[in-house]
C-alpha cells in the first residue's frame, strides 16, 4: 500500500498551554504564533502509526513552500481511524497548515521512520518520559500506548517531565496529567511549575531513582525536544547507565531515505571504521579511501527515534 | 473505442528507453526507497545515486534547506561505493525490471575510470552517467565540468573504460554551456544530461551563519527551470546528440517544455520529494498531451519549439 494518502481534516484548532486563562490566545493578532492540533481522518495511516513515527505533510498543492513538513504523530484514536498532529507555527509551511480548513484534503506520506521501543519487559516497573516544547507530541502518543500495556509486574509507572519556555508553550499538560502517575511541569520563566530547564528535575529524579530504588526499575527513558535538551537527557542517562531513546527533528527532503539530506552524525564508529571491514581485501589494490570524519544516520529512516548512545551529540550543530 | 496510444519510447543514441521520464540521480536513492509508491519498471530509467570507487561519508549536516521555489543541498555524494552498489542495490533494481543508469563520480580521473571499468563488467547496468557537475565536493565532480580540457580528458578516459552507453551530466555553473556540451560529445559522450544544480547559498541573519555546513550548496526545484530550459535550448541549436533535460520539472507541462526546447528525455528530481508519484503523473500527462495535440510519437515534440 502506498504511504501517500489523502487525509481529511476533521478539526484544526489552536491549542493553549498550561497558561490558559492568562488572557492570551494564539489566534490574536500580535500574539506569538502558537500551536495547533490537527485531527485527520486517515485509517490507512492511523492504523499503522506507532509512537515516534511521523508523517510527511504537503502544505500546499502548489510548489511554494516546496518541501513537505515532517510532523510527529501526537495521537491515534482508539478505533485507529484518526491521527492527531501538533503543529507549531514557525514559518510559511506551518502557517498554511494552521489555516487549512476543516474538510480539506491533506496529502500526507506515512507513517514513516522508526518509533520508540514500547515493549514492557518482565522486570520493567517504570518508563520515564521527557518532553520539551512541541516535542511533547510523540511523548504524548507514547504515554497513551504505554498506559494500555502491562508486564509481569503489572502496569508500568509513567513518570513524565514536561518543559517549555513559557506557560503558553506548555501544551498537552492537561492530557499528560491524566496519563502520568507523576507529572513534573517546568518552565524557563517559572510561570508554571518548576523554574528552569526540564532536565533539572529530571537529573534529581534519576539520581534519587538510582540511589533508593531497585536497579533496573526504570525500563527506559524516552525523550523528545530541542537538541540541547536531548543532548543533556542523553548525558544524564549515560551517566546513570539507563537506556534512553530520543526522537530527533531535522529538515527533510524525501522522508523515505533516498536523498540523504536529514542526516545526523553517528557515534562510536567513524566512517573509516564502519566501511573498512567491508572493503578489506577487495580494495587492496584500489585507490586510497577518502573516508574521514563521521558516519551519518538518516533521521527519516534510521530514526527519527534513536538510541541516545548512537548519536555523536558533541558533533551536532 | 479507445484511441491508439501515442508512442512514448525514445532512443538516447544506443540506449533505448520505454518512455522519456527518468529519475534524476541523487533524488530517488536506489529505487527501493520508493518501492511502496512506485513500480520502477514503469520509468524510462532510474539514475541511481552518484557512485564512487570507495565509500564516501558525505558532508556534515545541515545538508539541505528550503529556499523560495526550491531547495539547496550539499549532500557531498555520500555513498557506500561501487562494490556495495553492485552487491546490495543492483539486484533489487534488476528483479523489479528497472532500466538502471549508474551515475559515476570520483575525486580523480582514475577513480571514474575504475568505476566505469567495474560497471562495464556487470549485468543489469543499461548505461553510465558521468558526473562532471556535482557542486558539493572538494575535488572532482564540477571541477571536471566547467573547463573544456578537464572535461575532454575525463570523458575520453571514461569512454575507453566502458562500452556501455555513456551520458555526461553537465553543470549549469558555466558561461558557455555549448562549448562544454560539444566537448563532451566530441570526447565520446552518447548523450548529455543537463542541468545539475546551480551553486547557491542560504544565510541565517539571526545567527549570522550560513545555513548549510558546507556553506555553499546546489539549488534545485522550480526556481531553476528557466535557466535549465535556456541551456537545453542553446545546446540543441548547436548539437545533434541526445539531451536529457532536467531542472525543476514538477509536472507534465514542465517536462513537455523541455522536450519543446530540444530535450529527447527528461530527468525528474526534487519533484519526487514533494510527490513520490510525480514521475508516473508526468508520464500519464505527457501521453494525454500527445493525444490532445493529435501526435502519435513523443519524438514529434523534440525541438519543435516555434521561435
Amino acid at each position: 500500500m502506498s504511504r501517500q494518502q489523502l487525509a481529511s481534516i476533521v478539526s484544526n484548532t489552536p491549542v493553549t498551554g498550561a497558561g490558559a486563562g492568562t488572557g492570551v490566545s494564539a489566534t490574536q493578532p500580535g500574539v506569538e504564533p502558537g500551536h495547533f492540533l490537527m485531527i485527520l481522518q486517515c485509517p490507512e495511516v492511523a492504523a499503522r502509526a506507532q509512537p515516534g513515527q511521523f508523517v510527511h505533510v504537503r502544505c500546499s498543492p502548489y510548489h511554494d513552500p516546496l518541501l513537505r513538513r515532517p510532523l510527529s504523530v501526537a495521537d491515534v484514536s482508539d478505533d485507529r481511524t484518526r491521527l492527531s498532529l501538533l503543529v507549531r507555527e514557525v514559518g510559511k509551511g506551518t502557517a498554511i497548515l494552521a489555516r487549512t480548513a476543516v474538510g480539506s484534503a491533506l496529502d500526507i506520506l506515512g507513517p514513516l521512520g522508526r518509533g520508540y521501543t514500547l515493549d514492557v519487559g518482565k522486570d520493567d516497573r517504570e518508563f520515564v518520559l521527557v518532553a520539551g516544547g512541541y516535542g511533547v507530541a510523540p511523548i504524548h502518543f507514547a504515554a497513551r500506548r504505554l498506559r494500555g500495556m502491562r508486564g509481569r509486574l503489572g502496569r508500568p509507572r509513567l513518570s513524565v517531565f514536561l518543559g517549555a519556555a513559557t506557560a503558553e508553550r506548555l501544551v498537552f499538560a492537561g492530557r499528560l496529567k491524566r496519563l502520568a502517575d507523576d507529572l513534573h511541569l517546568v518552565t524557563e520563566d517559572g510561570s508554571v511549575g518548576h523554574q528552569g530547564l526540564v532536565t533539572d528535575p529530571l537529573a534529581r529524579y534519576l539520581e534519587t531513582s538510582m540511589a533508593h530504588r531497585l536497579e533496573g526499575q526504570v525500563a527506559r527513558v524516552l525523550a523528545c525536544g530541542p537538541m540541547g535538551m536531548m543532548a543533556e537527557v542523553a548525558r544524564l542517562c549515560e551517566h546513570h547507565g539507563m537506556p534512553c531513546e530520543v526522537s530527533l527533528e531535522n529538515w527533510m527532503g524525501c522522508g523515505v531515505g533516498a536523498c540523504l539530506g536529514c542526516v545526523v552524525p553517528a557515534r562510536g564508529t567513524d566512517a573509516a571504521d564502519a566501511f573498512r571491514p567491508i572493503e578489506q581485501g577487495r580494495m587492496a589494490q584500489e585507490e586510497e579511501s577518502v573516508l574521514d570524519g563521521h558516519r551519518y544516520l538518516r533521521v527519516c529512516t534510521d530514526g527519527p527515534v534513536f538510541e541516545a548512545r548512537d548519536i555523536a551529540w558533541e558533533a551536532m550543530r | 473505442m479507445s484511441p491508439e496510444r501515442p508512442n512514448l519510447a525514445v532512443d538516447l543514441g544506443p540506449l533505448p528507453l520505454k518512455n522519456p521520464v527518468m529519475a534524476a540521480s541523487g533524488t530517488f536513492g536506489f529505487g527501493q526507497e520508493y518501492a511502496e509508491e512506485m513500480d520502477v519498471s514503469k520509468l524510462g530509467a532510474v539514475v541511481v545515486k552518484g557512485t564512487t570507487l570507495t565509500p564516501w561519508p558525505g558532508n556534515a549536516p545541515p545538508r539541505i534547506v528550503e529556499t523560495a521555489g526550491g531547495m539547496l543541498n550539499a549532500i557531498g555524494l555520500q555513498n557506500d561505493g561501487v562494490h556495495a552498489f553492485i552487491e546490495g542495490k543492483l539486484p533489487w533494481l534488476r528483479e523489479h525490471g528497472a532500466t538502471v543508469i549508474v551515475n559515476v563520480c570520483g575525486a580523480r580521473v582514475q577513480e571514474y575510470q575504475r568505476v566505469c571499468e567495474i560497471l562495464d563488467q556487470v549485468e543489469g547496468v543499461a548505461a553510465l552517467e558521468i558526473n562532471a557537475s556535482c557542486p558539493n565536493i572538494a575535488a572532482g565532480g564540477m571541477s571536471f565540468g566547467t573547463r573544456c580540457p578537464a572535461l575532454e580528458e575525463l570523458v575520453s578516459v571514461c569512454r575507453q573504460a566502458t562500452r556501455l552507453p555513456m551520458l555526461v551530466k553537465l553543470s549549469p555553473n558555466v558561461t558557455d554551456i555549448v562549448e562544454l556540451g560539444l566537448t563532451a560529445v566530441e570526447a565520446g559522450a552518447d548523450a548529455l544530461s543537463l542541468v545539475n544544480t546551480l551553486r547557491g547559498m542560504a544565510i541565517d541573519a539571526e545567527t549570522r551563519r550560513p545555513v548549510l555546513a558546507n556553506v555553499v550548496g546546489g539549488l534545485s526545484g522550480p526556481a531553476i527551470k528557466p535557466v535549465a530550459l535556456r541551456m537545453v535550448y542553446e545546446l540543441r541549436r548547436e548539437l545533434e546528440a541526445p539531451i536529457v533535460g532536467m531542472g525543476g520539472i514538477m509536472i507534465a507541462t514542465d517536462a513537455i517544455e523541455f522536450l519543446l526546447a530540444g530535450a529527447n528525455a527528461v530527468g525528474v528530481g526534487t519533484a519526487s520529494f514533494v510527490n513520490p508519484q510525480a514521475m508516473l503523473d508526468i508520464i500519464a500527462g505527457m501521453e494525454d498531451y500527445l493525444v490532445r495535440h493529435e501526435m502519435t510519437d513523443v519524438g514529434q515534440l523534440v525541438g519543435s519549439l516555434e521561435v
